[in-house]
């Protein structure tokens, strides 16, 4: 128990998201996001590429399918395109452009039905065991094995949209609340309380006591 | 800080999103309590995990794909769209933009106008009564006080009536002539004003008092009449009593008097 504490105080609670961007720094976007709005095509390409990764990844953890996965984020760019005035640079650009994701994923999993679709990941993970492939990202994952990444994979699916959604944006995107209340539409509070319970939820699947032992003396 | 509470906090304090003092408390609790450390260690790990996830990578070329759907015509904005960008792209220029403020109140105004409808600013000097002065300068110029208003021959109850009219009216000698005969300029004088009054209250006000106040009494007497008779009284009075003017107010009285008088 010592050891625990210890490991608590001196590790300390706090948990780096990845890629934290700080809200109302200057848009990398804004440039090319000018050039766009001024009649140059070539720097809405400029667009495409910069963010397809970032798209293709949040629309596949929100839908759990490749296939359609790929199909939605072209369709995120398409109407990022066709909707581009209404972009009022009130926020970054990449948040316009998660918010446009987002919307569009939600909407394809509304248009599949929500059981389908997830019998579809279900089937689809089960079959290739591929779908949303992961590797170690250092000594602690490393030790983990696939079926328990599996099961994180299949907790997270099977989350509903409210709690996946912010879930996804903040402990996958790395996204600070701030930009995921915005993306949302919803009280930062809010966000915060989903995530916690989406956080809460996925442990309890994950629960097993093999592997929560307290580390030992 | 009870089991229920602490564990509604672990996230913020994950994140280390708590003040120092309950930072301090959950630590003193994890330190006692087994059952939350062991919950607390099932979060952490759980959000590690989550982090460390990879990151898919996305087809090949999917980029080039969506580039040469976009060359192809797809994701075109529709024709609304594309006016809305063109106007964004002027209006969006800063020293544009308060003239572009300008130029859609006014054209917003021109449009209210247009259509008739009342234009209430609160806080503006069209909430108010108008000076008589202004008035006067309007009518020894020769044009007509509120001229954009519609001109009718005759008077429709509950529509605004054309001061045109009322001033053709005034020349001859004004409402308060005791016989007016047919085609006499103030023939239709009570129904415009009654059309006045549901229009433009604090107007009404100022063409009342412009009767001397020995007539005012018989044209009030008109009005009234007029309004019991097409059943627009009471919305008369309301607008009237609505305009928060004291004058306006007393009008309203007087006329609802008169119509109580004239209905028994």
């Amino acid at each position: 128990m010592a050891l625990v504490a210890q490991e608590i105080l001196e590790r300390g609670p706090v948990l780096r998201s990845r890629g934290e961007a700080a809200l109302g720094a200057v848009d990398p976007d804004g440039e090319l996001v000018e050039r766009w709005r001024a009649g140059d095509e070539v720097a809405f390409e400029a667009l495409v590429r910069r963010h397809e990764r970032r798209v293709y990844r949040l629309v596949l953890r929100l839908l759990g399918n490749r296939e359609e996965a790929e199909d939605v984020a072209q369709e995120v760019f398409l109407n990022l395109h066709r909707s581009g005035h209404r972009f009022r640079k009130e926020a970054l650009f990449s948040t316009f452009v998660y918010r446009v994701a987002v919307n569009a994923a939600h909407n394809r999993r509304r248009s599949l039905g929500r059981l389908r679709a997830r019998l579809e990941g279900l089937t689809l993970r089960q079959a290739t065991g591929d779908d949303l492939p992961y590797a170690p990202r250092g000594p602690e994952d490393s030790i983990l094995g696939g079926e328990l990444r599996a099961q994180l994979e299949r907790g997270i699916l099977e989350l509903g949209d409210a709690l996946r959604t912010p879930l996804v944006l903040r402990d996958i995107e790395g996204l600070p609340y701030a930009e995921i209340s915005s993306i949302l539409g919803v009280a930062e509070g809010t966000v915060k309380s989903r995530i916690h319970r989406a956080r809460q939820a996925l442990r309890r699947q994950l629960r097993s006591p093999r592997d929560w032992e307290e580390p030992q003396r | 800080m009870n089991h229920e509470e602490l564990r509604r906090r672990l996230s913020a304090y994950l994140e280390a999103d708590l003040a120092a003092g309950e930072r301090a408390r959950i630590e003193e609790h994890l330190a006692g309590c087994p059952e939350c450390r062991r919950e607390y260690l099932e979060l952490r790990h759980t959000v590690d995990l989550l982090r460390g996830l990879l990151e898919p990578e996305p087809p090949l070329d999917l980029a080039g794909r969506v580039i040469a759907r976009l060359r192809e015509g797809e994701g075109r904005p529709g024709v609304v769209a594309r006016c809305r960008v063109r106007v964004s792209r002027i209006v969006d220029l800063p020293w544009l933009r308060p003239m572009a403020t300008v130029a859609l109140a006014l054209g917003a105004l021109a449009i209210l106008r247009g259509l008739d409808l009342p234009l209430e600013i609160p806080g503006s000097r069209r909430s108010g009564v108008t000076p008589r002065s202004e008035i006067a300068a309007e009518r020894s110029a020769g044009r007509p006080f509120r001229a954009s208003r519609s001109v009718g021959s005759a008077a429709k109850p509950g529509s605004s009536e054309a001061v045109p009219p009322l001033l053709a009216c005034l020349r001859a000698g004004g409402p308060a002539r005791p016989e007016l005969g047919p085609g006499d300029p103030c023939e239709h004088w009570d129904s415009w004003m009654v059309g006045l009054g549901m229009h433009d209250a604090p107007a009404f006000v100022v063409e009342v008092e412009a009767v001397p106040p020995p007539a005012r009494e018989r044209v009030l007497g008109r009005i009234g009449d007029f309004a019991t008779r097409s059943g627009s009284a009471p919305l008369l009075a309301g607008t009237l009593r609505s305009a928060g003017d004291p004058r306006a107010t007393r009008l309203a009285n007087r006329i609802e008097r008169i119509s109580a008088l004239s209905t028994r």
